[in-house]
């Protein structure tokens, strides 16, 4: 009894690690010549968009982001990471 | 950063709700005691309003498309932006109402036709406002 009672279970909380979507868009995108207009044209989104998400500003959707991989021949793992 | 050809458009939608406030609810503000509205009131300050809204929106965009010569893309992040906002200002939209009611329901002046078609006009103009700065903060920051 003594003993069951000696055994503490410490909860401690915390929290979750707050992972940032980012990503390599613009080192690929430069690797392959392309400007921000050029690749939005071929994916089919603005400039304005492009510069969004490779400031981290915007998270591209799933659609978006295996396209963009595709355009500059990249896995998609390789072109946007958790950090 | 400059301003893009959507930012623009929406800035150009904020100046008119501005300037429609300014030079047309004045007007509005006249007749709020008046309980009857008579058709040719109506038709007079209706006409100056399309009349204004028709030159400003095709001066305005005219001017724009002269500036901005390039087409614009609508794509998934304009859909995400105006989702967003639309959001809002539906929201403010039912706030509005319960405002309207209790306005109604608690100011004498305001229960009649006058004073409802002024507050109606009010309101959506501030939702409307504050709906397109929103809009415009978002393309902004996001």
């Amino acid at each position: 009894m003594c003993q069951l009672l000696s055994l503490s279970i410490s909860y401690t909380y915390t929290e979750p690690l707050k992972m940032v979507l980012k990503n390599n868009l613009k080192e690929f995108r430069h690797k392959k010549n392309l400007t921000q207009d050029d690749l939005g044209k071929s994916v089919g989104v603005s400039r304005q968009t492009i510069i969004s998400i490779e400031r981290y500003r915007y998270k591209p959707s799933l659609e978006l982001a295996m396209n963009m991989a595709k355009e500059l021949n990249v896995k998609i793992e390789k072109l946007f990471y958790f950090d | 950063m400059p301003l893009s050809k959507k930012e623009t458009s929406i800035l150009i939608e904020v100046v008119f709700s501005i300037l429609f406030g300014f030079i047309f609810l004045p007007l509005f503000y006249e007749n709020q005691n008046n309980n009857l509205i008579s058709i040719n009131n109506l038709v007079r300050k209706i006409t100056p309003i399309i009349i204004f809204s028709v030159l400003y929106f095709s001066i305005a965009y005219a001017v724009l498309e002269l500036i901005f010569k390039t087409k614009t893309t609508v794509d998934e992040r304009d859909d995400m932006i105006n989702s967003k906002s639309y959001k809002l200002g539906y929201l403010l939209y039912e706030l509005s109402l319960f405002v309207f009611i209790g306005m109604l329901l608690t100011n004498s002046i305001l229960q009649n036709t006058g004073g409802i078609i002024f507050l109606i006009i009010s309101l959506l103009l501030f939702v409307s406002i504050v709906k397109s700065i929103y809009q415009l903060y978002l393309y902004r920051t996001s």
